[in-house]
C-alpha cells in the first residue's frame, strides 16, 4: 500500500518534471491532481459545471505559477493555495455580476442555492457543512473532504496551525450541534 | 475524555480509518452519540469526483500546448537577502552621501540602536515579502500582524530612543525631511515590487504595502543619518511618516491593480484581495 509520503515524493517528482517541460509528468499530474483539486472547487453550494470551469481556471493559473513552486518542499499546499484563491476570486466575479446585472438565461445554470451532488451521503454532509461560516468550511473541506494534514491546509491558507486547529474545531463543535438538531427535527416529524 | 479531546484526534485521523485510534478514544465514541453522529459524517467523504475526459483534455491542452521549461525561484533564504541587499545597498549609498559631520544629539549608543532596529525591521519585512511571492508559503502570524509588528516596532523603538519635545520651526523642518525621506524611499520601494512581481501575488495590497514601507525605510535610515534634530515630534512626522505613507500607497497601488485584474478577468497570476 502506497504511503501518504511515498504519495508525496511522487507528487514532488511530477512536479519537477512538469517544471523541466516533461510532457509524461504534466499529464501525469494533470491526471493524479484533478480530482483532488475539483472536490475542493465543488463546494457545498457549487454546480458541476461551474467547478469544472473554476478547474481549468485553476490550471491557468498554476501553469503561469509553475516556476514558483520550489522543489522539494509539499507540493499540495501549493496547489491548493492556487486553487483557493481562483475559488475567492471567482466567488467574487460571480457577486460582481450578480450585482450589476439581472442576466435571466444565467438563472438556470447559476451555482446558487443548487448543488450536483450524487448521491445522499454527499447531500448530507455539504448541507450540515454549507451552514457554518466560509472559513470554517473551507477548513473542514480541505482538511477531511480532500485530506490535507492540518500542516498541508496551513500552508495553503497562508495561516498558522494554530488557526486552522482552532477553525476545526469550531466547526466540529458547530456540526455536533447541526447534527443533534437534525436528529431531533427528524424525531418530531 | 471529553468531546473537546476527541477534536484533537479528529484532526489528525481520517473518520473512515478507526485502527490506530487509542482504546479510550473509541470508549468515548461508543458512548457519545454526538461525537458518533459527527465521526459518521466525516467519514462520508463524498465520492471521488473523476474529472469529465472532455475537461481533463482541455486542461492537458492548455498545460501542454504552452509548456516550456522554467527556472524555479531561488530559494527562501536567497530571496530575502535580495530584498535585505535593495535596503542595504540604497541605506548605504544614501546614509554616506547625506552624512551629516555634526555629533548626533542623542547618545551614540542610542544612534546605533535605532539604526539596528531599522535595519532589523527591514528584515522581518524582507523574510515577509520573499514569503508573499510563494503560494502554499508558512505563515506564523497573519499579514496584518507582520505589518503590525513592524510599525509598531519602528514607532517603540522612537519613542525609546528620542527625547519627547517639538523643535521649531517645526511644519517646515518636518515638512523638509519627508519630501526628502519619500524621494529617497522611491527607488527602493519600486526595485521592491519589480522584485515581487517575479512570484505570484495573493495579496498584491499587502505585497505592495510591504514593499512600501520597506522602501520608506531606506528614506527613514538615510534621514537618521543626515538630520541633526532630534525632537520625538519631528522624527514622528518628517522621518517615520516616510514607510507609513509608502505602506499607504503601496497598499493603494496594490489594490488597483487587483481590481483591474479582476475586471478584465485574466486568470493569472493569481491575484486576489
Amino acid at each position: 500500500m502506497r504511503t501518504a509520503q511515498a504519495d508525496s515524493d511522487e507528487l514532488q517528482r511530477l512536479m519537477s518534471g512538469y517544471q523541466q517541460a516533461d510532457r509524461e509528468a504534466a499529464a501525469k499530474l494533470v491526471e493524479r491532481v484533478s480530482p483532488m483539486l475539483l472536490r475542493f472547487l465543488a463546494g457545498p453550494l457549487q454546480t458541476r459545471a461551474y467547478a469544472e470551469d473554476m478547474l481549468q481556471e485553476c490550471w491557468l493559473r498554476i501553469h503561469r505559477s509553475r516556476h514558483t513552486y520550489r522543489p522539494g518542499t509539499p507540493v499540495l499546499p501549493w496547489f491548493f493555495a492556487i486553487a483557493r484563491y481562483t475559488r475567492i476570486d471567482a466567488y467574487r466575479r460571480r457577486r460582481q455580476i450578480d450585482a450589476n446585472e439581472l442576466a435571466v438565461e444565467d438563472l438556470s445554470t447559476s451555482g446558487a442555492g443548487q448543488s450536483a451532488l450524487p448521491d445522499a451521503a454527499d447531500t448530507d454532509l455539504w448541507r450540515l457543512v454549507g451552514q457554518l461560516p466560509p472559513s470554517q468550511q473551507e477548513v473542514i473541506q480541505m482538511l477531511k473532504v480532500t485530506g490535507l494534514s492540518l500542516e498541508e491546509v496551513a500552508r495553503a491558507t497562508g495561516s498558522s496551525v494554530g488557526s486552522v486547529k482552532q477553525k476545526a474545531h469550531r466547526a466540529y463543535q458547530k456540526l455536533r450541534e447541526l447534527l443533534n438538531l437534525d436528529s431531533a427535527a427528524r424525531k418530531n416529524a | 475524555m471529553t468531546c473537546q479531546e476527541v477534536n484533537e484526534y479528529l484532526d489528525r485521523t481520517s473518520p473512515a480509518d478507526m485502527s490506530g485510534l487509542p482504546e479510550v478514544v473509541r470508549k468515548h465514541l461508543d458512548n457519545c452519540e454526538c461525537c458518533q453522529r459527527l465521526w459518521g459524517l466525516l467519514s462520508r467523504r463524498p465520492c471521488p469526483r473523476q474529472v469529465p475526459e472532455p475537461v481533463r483534455s482541455r486542461i492537458e491542452q492548455d498545460v501542454l500546448g504552452s509548456l516550456e521549461p522554467v527556472k524555479p525561484l531561488p530559494e527562501p533564504g536567497k530571496l530575502t537577502l535580495a530584498f535585505a541587499l535593495v535596503f542595504g545597498g540604497f541605506s548605504a549609498l544614501f546614509a554616506v552621501l547625506m552624512a551629516s559631520s555634526d555629533a548626533p544629539g542623542v547618545s551614540t549608543a542610542s544612534f546605533a540602536a535605532f539604526a539596528g532596529v531599522i535595519g532589523v525591521i527591514a528584515l522581518w519585512l524582507s523574510v515577509t515579502l520573499s514569503r508573499e511571492m510563494v503560494p502554499g508559503e508558512i505563515w506564523r502570524l497573519s499579514r496584518i500582524a507582520t505589518h503590525a509588528v513592524a510599525v509598531v516596532g519602528l514607532f517603540g523603538a522612537m519613542a525609546l530612543v528620542f527625547p519627547w519635545r517639538i523643535d521649531e520651526p517645526f511644519v517646515q523642518e518636518a515638512w523638509k525631511c519627508y519630501k526628502a525621506g519619500f524621494v529617497l524611499a522611491l527607488p527602493a520601494a519600486v526595485l521592491a515590487v519589480l522584485l515581487l512581481r517575479r512570484g505570484v501575488l495573493f495579496s498584491p495590497r499587502f505585497a505592495c504595502a510591504g514593499a512600501g514601507f520597506l522602501g520608506g525605510l531606506v528614506g527613514t535610515f538615510s534621514l537618521h543619518f543626515s538630520c541633526p534634530t532630534i525632537g520625538a515630534a519631528h522624527i514622528t512626522v518628517g522621518h517615520l511618516m516616510v514607510p507609513v505613507t509608502g505602506a499607504v500607497i503601496g497598499f493603494a497601488a496594490g489594490h488597483l491593480a487587483s481590481a483591474r485584474w479582476s475586471a478584465e478577468n485574466v486568470p493569472g497570476p493569481a491575484v486576489s484581495s
